[in-house]
């Protein structure tokens, strides 16, 4: 009797390419490919990673965060026809980030297969995740553990999800 | 900085692709019609390569980051790159908007200039630039302070955000095409609102 194949949905191929980038040591995080340009974390303060494909969206974010004292980098996720940042540079700089607010979505295998690089690489960094219940349901794997915030959900009330994400970390980590 | 030609591993096949075959081509000339006229072929091919890895370069959307907010809640600080003394009307505009005005201005000589470490031209004019604008500000009652930075005007943002801070950058220039360049590597850089006003 064979074994069940261990992904059953559309979903194997990302997640095999995730696992065959990792093993292969493609995008690795040590520093070890080329050098980030522009180094994401050269400012003071707690270091927050938006994810967003959307760049008015993004930049909103990244203006109630830098408000709230927290240093930004905006990352638009793969882009189409472009090269894919978060295949490289996002993932690089998702490892030197205190969080990371994703917006990516789960339309695309492209933005999935993004959160799923970024969770599978970097399982202990907090993420606050823009989903509806729909994708919670649907991608288990990709929400779980996420601090969820339903889209579109104010600039302020994911700066207040981030605060208290941060302030849970610390005092798990205490 | 990353080559421009490497930005990713699929570029750089594709480049290796296309060099071999241009070698191919010069190899079957020489073969076929001698040196001389593998000699065309291969400066012909070379130009081709090098063309077609040019126009298929795409910088794709690299990060943008901005510092955490400096000074004050609620106070708007903006940060104008003066590569211009802007207008009367743009700077009443920027002051009407912020509680406190940076102005940077980087020296950008050209590049035989800066080459040749003759600079003190291109830094005295950034000077220039920088005290007229922060005269006018404060001539408006408007909080502002200046100075002359890094010789590239994104470089001299970066130094400028770190050391005063800024919630939004007003790139001010005389409205050539290179200084549309300047605009959109600013905008291209920095996670924060970017205004581009020309003279």
């Amino acid at each position: 009797m064979s074994a069940p194949p261990a992904v059953q949905d559309d979903r194997a191929d990302g997640h095999m390419k995730v696992l065959t980038n990792v093993l292969s040591g493609a995008g690795r995080l040590d520093g070890a490919g080329a050098p980030l340009d522009p180094q994401p974390w050269e400012w003071a303060g707690p270091h927050v990673l938006i994810e967003h494909a959307d760049e008015a969206r993004a930049d909103a974010l990244a203006a109630a965060l830098r408000r709230a004292g927290y240093s930004v980098a905006c990352c638009p996720g793969p882009a189409a026809g472009g090269r894919c940042p978060l295949a490289d540079d996002g993932c690089a700089a998702a490892a030197g980030a205190d969080l990371v607010v994703s917006g990516l979505g789960f339309e695309t295998t492209a933005a999935r297969d993004a959160l799923g690089a970024l969770r599978t690489r970097l399982p202990r960094l907090p993420v606050v995740l823009e989903a509806g219940a729909g994708d919670a349901e649907r991608w288990p794997e990709l929400v779980d553990g996420c601090t969820v915030v339903a889209p579109p959900a104010a600039p302020e009330q994911v700066v207040a999800q981030v605060r208290a994400t941060l302030r849970a970390q610390e005092s798990d980590a205490a | 900085m990353r080559h421009r030609l490497a930005w990713s591993e699929a570029g750089a096949f594709g480049f290796l692709l296309l060099t071999v075959v241009a070698f191919a081509a010069v190899a079957v000339a020489g073969l076929a019609g001698g040196s001389a006229d593998a000699l065309w072929v291969g400066a012909l091919l070379s130009s081709v390569v090098i063309v077609v890895a040019i126009t298929r370069h795409r910088p794709g959307r690299a990060l943008r980051t901005a510092p955490a907010h400096l000074g004050e809640a609620g106070e708007h600080q903006i940060l104008v790159l003066a590569q211009e003394t802007p207008s009367e009307e743009s700077l009443n505009e920027v002051g009407s908007r912020a509680d406190r005005v940076v102005v940077v201005s980087a020296a950008s000589p050209p590049f035989l200039r800066r080459w040749t470490s003759d600079i003190d031209d291109a830094r005295a004019r950034a000077g220039s630039r920088v005290d007229e604008t922060v005269r006018r500000l404060r001539a408006a009652n408007v909080d502002a302070t200046g100075a002359i930075g890094d010789d590239d005007p994104v470089r001299a943002v970066e130094d400028a955000l770190r050391e005063f801070g800024g919630d939004e950058i007003v790139v001010a220039t005389g409205g050539s095409s290179q200084d549309a360049g300047v605009a959109a590597r600013v905008r291209a850089r920095f996670a924060l609102p970017v205004t581009h006003v020309t003279r």
